[in-house]
């Protein structure tokens, strides 16, 4: 078994107050994710990729099934599994170091190394003009890569990030892809990275999961080796982009 | 023609095409002219509230001739400062004597109100399961009128100042329980998620992230609960027989038909109230609201 297992999962929620009704969002999920795997889950909106996240992150159980990390069941969150969350997730009040700091309190360490920690962090993601400024002062890119720095500078064993990068311009989206790439290759974490670019994909994951439209269950896994030509206009990679698209559900809309 | 904000035009004077280079225009600070600003409305609404208050008791004395005269702000107001330190007649203190007596019992139980109620109203918040329950009790002891803990206080804690500091403290507290509570309850889901994924302990949940999320709340319900906390303080004080405090002195006052010197307390009453309102709440309020980026830009 591998460091993250979804074994048979499925989760659906009540669909009103009454509780008479519930729709099903993950359909049978098996996905067994390696320790230090780059793994891209594309799908339509609305299939289910966020709430994989959640119950990976240990925000939710699932319905029916397990999900296990380190072979263990998920019991809730935890710093090893730090998450980039699809929605602004920065504490307003803390300027942008206070919110790096804050992750780094949380893990013990002394006050007199965070913010040395913090500043590597926001370098790294192009954002240590910004240290002193409060979060609602910068722009959508700019908060998602504050939420980028905040989980490098967690240093989890796992990254679950959740389209952190769709905000962002061409340019600055594709050196984060590098960097994140970079960071991988250095520390080896494993990543759990949800996108709606196939290109994306293609460009950074070891591994990329197919979704189908809601409920989420999945199509099909493309194994991508690390060594392997990441030029768009590669053979390799036209071949699976080709095949994804083949078989990339169409309509994004449940029901 | 573009209709621009105040803070626009006063950017816009400064803009030239050094400064437009640079990227930064620089202006002189703008602390002293927002205080003056804050000041004249502030002072404007009290000549209002006194011009009201004038207006009244002309009409009392000049056009409907009652038996007793109506007091002016003049007098009342006159009434207060000449017994700042002669005592009131047959209470055997001054006026200062009776507002620090009262502030005292304010302060002993508000204080513990607070506190109970910000613990109590966030821990009701955060933990659904006890909110469930938790919030029947806080919200029927809510619907027991000020007045009405009179005899619970009496039959607690005899005739004296604990009843009078319980009855604040039981108005107080309630009201402050609820907002706290409602405030954490609005908390989005994402930014619970976020510090429970740092691995935040309890304490840093509250402290750093439940409670400064939820201030605004919490200072509103500091705020409700500081004005009935005072309403009924004066009222206690007149049912109560404390002996010292400005409702004893008003009940004092008005049983010997002096209405300027029970006027002169209500005077002393709605200054204090403003002033924590308006200096002590309104500012921290204000502080609160820009940090969590509710109030315009910086
Ligand atoms: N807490 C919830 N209660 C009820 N329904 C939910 C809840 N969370 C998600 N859903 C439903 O589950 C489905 C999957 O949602 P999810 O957020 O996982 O989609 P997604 O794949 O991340 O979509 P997107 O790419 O647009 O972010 C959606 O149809 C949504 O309506
Ligand atoms: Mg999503």
């Amino acid at each position: 078994m591998g460091q993250i297992a979804l074994s048979n999962v499925s989760k659906a929620y009540y669909t009103s107050r009454k509780k008479d009704e519930a729709r099903i969002v993950l359909k049978d999920v098996n996905i067994d994710i390696e320790k230090g795997e780059f793994v891209s889950l594309i799908g339509p909106s609305g299939c289910g990729k966020t709430t994989m996240l959640n119950l990976i992150a240990g925000f939710e159980g699932p319905t029916l099934g397990e999900v296990r990390f380190n072979g263990n069941p998920i019991e809730g969150t935890s710093p090893e599994r730090g998450v980039v969350f699809q929605e602004f997730s920065l504490l307003p009040w803390f300027s942008v170091l206070s919110n790096i700091n804050l992750a780094l309190e949380c893990k013990n360490v002394p006050e007199k190394e965070r913010s040395a920690i913090s500043m590597k962090a926001l370098e790294t993601v192009g954002m240590e003009n910004f240290a002193d400024y409060r979060p609602n002062l910068l722009s959508g890119g700019m908060k998602q890569r504050v939420a980028i720095a905040r989980l490098l500078a967690m240093d989890s064993e796992v990254f679950l990030m959740d389209e952190p990068f769709s905000a962002l311009d061409e340019q600055t989206r594709a050196k984060l892809d590098n960097d994140i790439v970079r960071i991988w290759k250095e520390k080896r974490k494993t990543v759990v990275f949800v996108t709606h670019s196939i290109d994306e994909a293609l460009l950074v994951s070891t591994r990329i999961i197919l979704l189908s439209k809601s409920p989420g269950e999945v199509i099909k896994e493309w194994k991508l080796d690390e060594k392997l030509n990441r030029d768009p206009m590669s053979y390799d990679m036209i071949k699976i982009k080709k095949e994804i698209l083949a078989l990339m559900p169409t309509c994004s809309c449940s029901n | 023609m573009t209709i621009r904000s105040s803070n626009d035009r006063r950017i816009a004077e400064h803009i030239s095409d050094e400064n437009l280079e640079s990227g930064y225009v620089q202006m002189s600070s703008a602390f002293w002219q927002n205080l003056g600003k804050t000041a004249i409305t502030f002072i404007l609404g009290i000549v209002v509230t006194l011009l009201i208050w004038q207006c009244l008791a002309w009409y009392c004395n000049d056009i409907k001739d009652l038996a007793m005269s109506f007091p002016t702000p003049a007098e009342s107001i006159g009434y207060v400062l000449g017994h700042i330190d002669i005592d009131i007649y047959g209470t055997g203190r001054n006026i200062m004597e009776h507002t620090v007596a009262s502030l005292k019992r304010l302060a002993i139980a508000f204080s513990l109100a607070a506190v109970v109620g910000i613990i109590g109203g966030s821990i009701l918040g955060y933990y659904t399961k006890i909110y469930s329950v938790g919030i029947v009790p806080v919200t029927v002891f809510q619907s027991i009128p000020g007045l009405a803990w009179v005899p619970i206080a009496l039959l607690l804690f005899g005739l004296g100042d604990d009843a009078a500091v319980f009855i604040i403290f039981a108005v107080s507290c309630t009201v402050i329980t609820l907002n706290v509570a409602g405030g954490i309850r609005m908390v989005p889901q994402v930014i619970i998620r976020a510090a429970g994924m740092m691995g935040a302990t309890r304490s840093i949940m509250f402290i750093k992230v439940l409670i400064p999320y939820a201030l605004v709340s919490i200072i509103n319900g500091l705020r409700v609960g500081l004005g009935s906390a005072w309403r009924v303080l004066i009222a206690a004080e007149m049912l109560i027989g404390t002996g010292i405090g400005l409702g004893s002195a008003m009940e004092f006052l008005r049983d010997n038909l002096d209405y300027v010197g029970a006027f002169g307390c209500i005077v002393i009453i709605c200054a204090i109230g403003l002033f924590i309102d308006k200096v002590l709440f309104s500012s921290i309020e204000k502080y609160a609201r820009h940090k969590l980026g509710l109030e315009e830009g910086y």
